[in-house]
């Protein structure tokens, strides 16, 4: 369902062009989970990104469901996110101003959703929030900020699911509940998950595993 | 010493940033704004000044009944006036058999110092400009002596024991607007005076010494004046001649002060938000700082200075954008303007720093002590904002900074109280009535589409930034549609005060046989006749059967004018035109009852009921006041002092006295007239009708200039505004964007958010600027408040025509900018 062909992104800096991600190939099948790990700077997050038609990329391909994503207009990426596409980060990104029920209602309404609300009500049951629906960003806890933004992410219904170091602003225990909590309903919707991640753990419960330095694949499974 | 360093270096970061350049925007705005407006509003109304003076033909006039002392005169020499002396006196001018008392101005070479005399050949046709006097053995007359001797150019004519021959005729005159005296003009040498041996111990002279120069020579003068002048020696400014242009002038400079006051505000208003938003953006530096060891009041100091360097650059940079605008704008205007427009002095340089850095600090104290109230934790938990200081302090702090200001610019402590107290009870009424809005649109928003919605939401759920939103966008709105308002009614009351039409002949001395036919003639000639007033000449010789000496002491005369000279008292059954009555009731049956003007009745302490004992001729008559009217002097119409009512005065034998507009190219048929009725005398206003016209049209110039300035430093003060709160409107909209929200979405999201904000801005709008506008017409302006409907449905609509595309101008790089580079940056 994804397929990325030579992948390229350089930017240009007053020290002339400098090269983020090089030559990167990838193919992943719905359900599969990629974990995308390696060093600070190596060009996970800007993956991820352009993965994600949060940028754009210099070079190469990016093919989802067969639509090449580099392809795309602006309003053409945000309206495929808004079909195919969730996102946990790891600073949560929830908006400051909407409760927790509203923050997961959004996606929804920018589907055009009829049930938005009852949609939204039955993913805060599934991450545990019921109770808290009501609550402001500010008002909750790091790790049910998260939960939040996980119930978020599937309230979609995406075919693929982009978590940026997601446990990263999170103790071990949280983290490792979020994490579940994350595979979890991957599964039962049978998305496809990729992951960037510092932690081994976390990378081993994923199906694929990638390795970038420096912006190129230095490791990476047989299936590319 | 460490801590300067490190604010500079803090300075210089954010400059380079570009974190510091919105406030320097604002600044700048606000500092050019007051500064181009302070310089041109000064520079206008010296020059305006300086035109009034062609009606008095000098800068200042002493008057004295006796020759001023030599040296008292080389006092006036050495502030470096130029001095042009003349003396007045009436004395009967004789040609063969027929005598006329006659004004005479005896005038040195110097006359006229400012104006134009223009002397002609005939009568009532335009002559050539002239300088000083005819030469020795000539006098110039005025076409009315001329008429009234029944003779013509290059004739002679007796003044005293000298003959004098005719060799010109006068046009116009600087500095003769002595309407009073009613007697024809003559101009002579001043040096042939002595030669008629006309003025002998004990006659009445009056010594006019006029001055003209420099401003700041004049304002030394003014000053010595105070001082060194005795009780029957007067100095007259080039207003106090004119009450027309006196009203004018005032109105105009009461308009310019407050466009410049506004423009303040608007500024101080961008300068608030986008200080506020600079300490918001520091509280993660502020906390690091605290961390690595800085304490509190290091903070507080740091960022203190960081600010007072921007204050101090941006309003320098302000001062001379300001300086330069007002140049372009005064060298754009110059046809309009006056022709001699004084140089711009440097005091707007002083009021430019002394605003810039007390508004910076009045508007961002409370956000530094905010600054310095941030937890090193805040290091570690993002969301650990520092509690707002109290509401009071930032009240108290603002309103201090601005009245300081308001008081440095305007000097008039009433003055900034009222508009402080009447902006704090506004803001405090429209806050209260926005809440309601808000509540009213939480009921209403539940049932539309998702981006009014969200937008709708938005604003609910920030109510308080909403609230200062809808305050910043109001005040802005406020403030230009209250300029337009003031503007709108300044002008046309000066067009309803001098309407193209306004008589510019007075008719003097018509027998009463002769009123019907005076009548006639005027219509065969198409001209509108104006009303015809009866005049009989008295003095007031007692108030409640006192003689005024005893009531007023022997310098009664000091009292009022109406106490040093004869009255032109006249009789009607109608109220005149330009006179409503104060108290009393102009129908009385008391046959002996009179109507007095209320200044006259304020100077003299007269009440309704009080009587009054006129001389006229060797006989005596009283009347009693029943009415009190308020006259309008600048209606260029017959006024009177006092009104009888009909059938006291007719067996005093009255002339009659009438006004009329003639146009420039009828004015022959004067000569017609006083062929016809021997007897009149006419004095010809229109010359001066013209320059008073002339100095209105530059005011309103003005006025239209500073409105355009006002309007368009509101436009850039709505954009700074809506980019203060561009960072959280840029989060959102990454957020929306990566959740898959469409351009148009967002777009929606802000424009029904920005719409909503504009229709409560714009009705509080209209809801300030109807209330500050009737203030201002009631005490400020002096003329009639009224309400315009039209303002309650356009305001709403200007509001979001502005609001709407600035807001939208304001986030428009949200659009095109990747949505991950937005999420990164929080």
């Amino acid at each position: 369902m994804l397929t990325v062909s030579q992948l390229c992104k350089t930017v240009t800096t007053t020290n002339g062009k400098l090269t983020i991600l090089d030559d990167i190939n990838l193919n992943l099948k719905q359900g599969e989970s990629l974990a995308v790990s390696g060093p600070s700077g190596s060009g996970k997050s800007t993956l991820l990104s352009l993965l994600a038609g949060l940028d754009t990329a210099t070079s190469g391909s990016i093919l989802i469901h067969n639509t090449d994503i580099t392809h795309l207009s602006e309003d053409g990426r945000a309206e495929f996110r808004a079909r195919h596409v969730g996102f946990v980060f790891q600073s949560f990104h929830l908006l400051p101003t909407l409760t927790a029920l509203e923050n997961v209602v959004l996606p929804l309404e920018l589907k055009g959703s009829t049930d938005a609300i009852e949609q939204a009500n039955k993913l805060l049951f599934e991450v545990g929030l019921s109770a808290r629906s009501d609550h402001y960003p500010n008002q909750l806890s790091g790790g049910e900020q998260q939960r939040v933004a996980i119930a978020r992410s599937f309230a979609s219904n995406p075919d693929l699911l982009f978590a940026d170091e997601p446990t990263g602003n999170l103790d071990t225990k949280t983290g490792k509940q979020i994490i579940d909590l994350l595979f979890d309903l991957n599964s039962k919707q049978n998305t496809t998950l990729i992951l960037v991640t510092h932690d081994n753990n976390l990378a081993d419960r994923c199906s694929r595993n990638m390795q970038l330095d420096s912006g190129r694949c230095i490791n990476q499974d047989s299936y590319a | 010493m460490p801590d300067f360093k490190i604010a500079l270096r803090l300075f210089a970061r954010d400059w380079r940033s570009g974190e510091l350049r919105i406030l320097m925007v604002s600044l700048l705005i606000a500092i050019s704004g007051l500064t181009t407006i302070a310089v041109i509003v000064d520079r206008v109304d010296r020059g305006m000044s300086k035109e009034t003076s062609q009606i008095l033909g000098a800068d200042r006039v002493i008057r004295s009944p006796r020759p001023i002392l030599d040296a008292t005169l080389k006092e006036i020499s050495a502030l470096g006036l130029n001095r042009s002396d003349s003396i007045r006196f009436r004395t009967m001018v004789i040609a063969g058999n027929e005598f006329q008392l006659a004004s005479v101005r005896a005038v040195d070479l110097s006359y006229p110092l400012a104006g134009e005399l223009r002397i002609s050949d005939t009568p009532f046709v335009q002559g050539k400009p002239a300088k000083g006097a005819p030469t020795t053995g000539n006098v110039w007359v005025s076409p009315r002596l001329l008429q009234a001797l029944n003779i013509s150019i290059n004739n002679q004519v007796e003044i005293g024991v000298q003959r004098f021959t005719i060799s010109g005729i006068i046009e116009t005159e600087p500095g003769n607007t002595d309407f009073i005296s009613f007697a024809p003009s003559l101009i002579m040498a001043l040096s042939d005076v002595p030669a008629t041996k006309v003025i002998q111990p004990g006659s009445r002279v009056a010594y006019h010494y006029d001055f003209s120069g420099s401003e700041a020579a004049l304002l030394q003068f003014d000053q010595w004046c105070k001082t060194a002048l005795s009780a029957s020696e007067r100095v007259i400014g080039a207003e106090e001649n004119s009450p027309t242009v006196q009203s004018a002038l005032g109105r105009a400079r009461n308009y310019l002060n407050l466009a410049g006051l506004l423009g303040l505000l608007l500024g101080s208003v961008a300068i608030a938000i986008v200080s506020n938003r600079y300490v918001r953006r520091h509280f993660d530096h502020a906390a690091l700082l605290r961390c690595i060891g800085m304490k509190q009041n290091h903070i507080l100091y740091i960022y203190s200075l960081v600010l007072l360097f921007a204050a101090l650059i941006g309003t320098t940079l302000g001062i001379i954008l300001g300086y330069f605008l007002q140049q372009t704008a005064i060298t754009a205007l110059a046809d309009w303007l006056p022709e001699k427009i004084p140089s711009a002095n440097s005091g707007a340089v002083g009021l430019g720093y002394i605003a810039g850095v007390l508004v910076v600090a009045g508007f961002s104290l409370p956000g530094l002590l905010r600054i310095r109230r941030v937890t090193p934790m805040r290091i570690l938990r993002n969301d650990l904002v520092p509690l707002p200081v109290s509401a009071w302090i930032s009240i108290f702090s603002a309103i201090t900074a601005l009245g300081l200001v308001m008081w440095r610019y305007t000097l008039d402590i009433k003055l900034v109280s009222v508009v402080l107290l009447g902006g704090i009870l506004l803001t405090a009424v429209l806050s209260a009535f926005t809440r309601l809005l808000l509540r009213f649109l939480r009921k209403v928003s539940r049932s539309v589409a998702m981006p009014v919605r969200f937008g709708t939401g938005h604003l609910l759920r920030h109510r308080e930034a909403t609230l200062i939103q809808t305050a910043a966008f109001s005040i802005i709105l406020t403030l230009m549609l209250t300029i337009l308002l003031v503007r709108n009614e300044l002008i046309s009351d000066w067009q309803k005060q001098l309407p193209p039409e306004t008589p510019n002949h007075f008719v003097i001395n018509l027998p009463p046989a002769d009123t019907q036919a005076f009548r006639e003639f005027l219509l065969t000639h198409s001209i509108t006749p104006g009303e015809i007033y009866p005049m009989v000449r008295g003095r007031i010789v007692e108030i409640n059967d006192k003689s005024v000496a005893q009531v007023f002491g022997e310098h009664y005369g000091q009292q009022h004018n109406s106490l040093r000279r004869e009255l032109n008292l006249t009789w009607s059954t109608t109220l005149p035109k330009s006179n409503q009555i104060l108290q009393g009731g102009w129908q009385t049956s008391n046959k002996n009852g009179i109507s007095i003007e209320q200044e006259m009745a304020d100077s003299l302490n007269l009440q309704l009921n009080d009587t009054l004992t006129f001389n006229i001729g060797s006989l005596t008559t009283k009347g009693t006041i029943t009415s009190i009217r308020k006259v309008e002097w600048d209606s260029f119409e017959p006024n009177f002092y006092v009104i009888f009512q009909p059938g006291k005065l007719e067996s005093f034998g009255a002339t009659y006295i009438s006004s009329f507009y003639l146009p420039l190219e009828q004015k022959i048929i004067l000569n017609g007239m006083l062929q016809k009725f021997s007897s009149i005398s006419i004095l010809e206003t229109d010359r001066i009708l013209q320059q008073v016209r002339n100095i209105i049209r530059q005011a309103s110039i003005a006025v239209e200039f500073v409105l355009i300035f006002v309007i368009a430093a509101g436009l850039i003060v709505l954009l700074s505004t809506t980019y203060a709160s561009l960072d959280e409107k840029e989060y959102e909209a990454g957020v929306l964007r990566t959740l898959g929200a469409r351009n148009r979405t967002i777009f929606l999201c802000i424009i029904s958010e920005y719409w909503l904000l504009a229709m409560l801005a714009g009705i509080m709008a209209t809801f300030a600027s109807e209330s500050i506008a009737f203030g201002l017409y009631y005490f400020v302006f002096k003329i009639d408040p009224v309400l315009h409907g039209w303002l309650w449905w356009l305001s709403p609509i200007a509001a979001i025509l502005l609001i709407v595309p600035a807001g939208v101008f304001g986030v428009r790089s949200i659009v095109s900018t990747q949505p991950v580079r937005i999420l990164n940056k929080n």
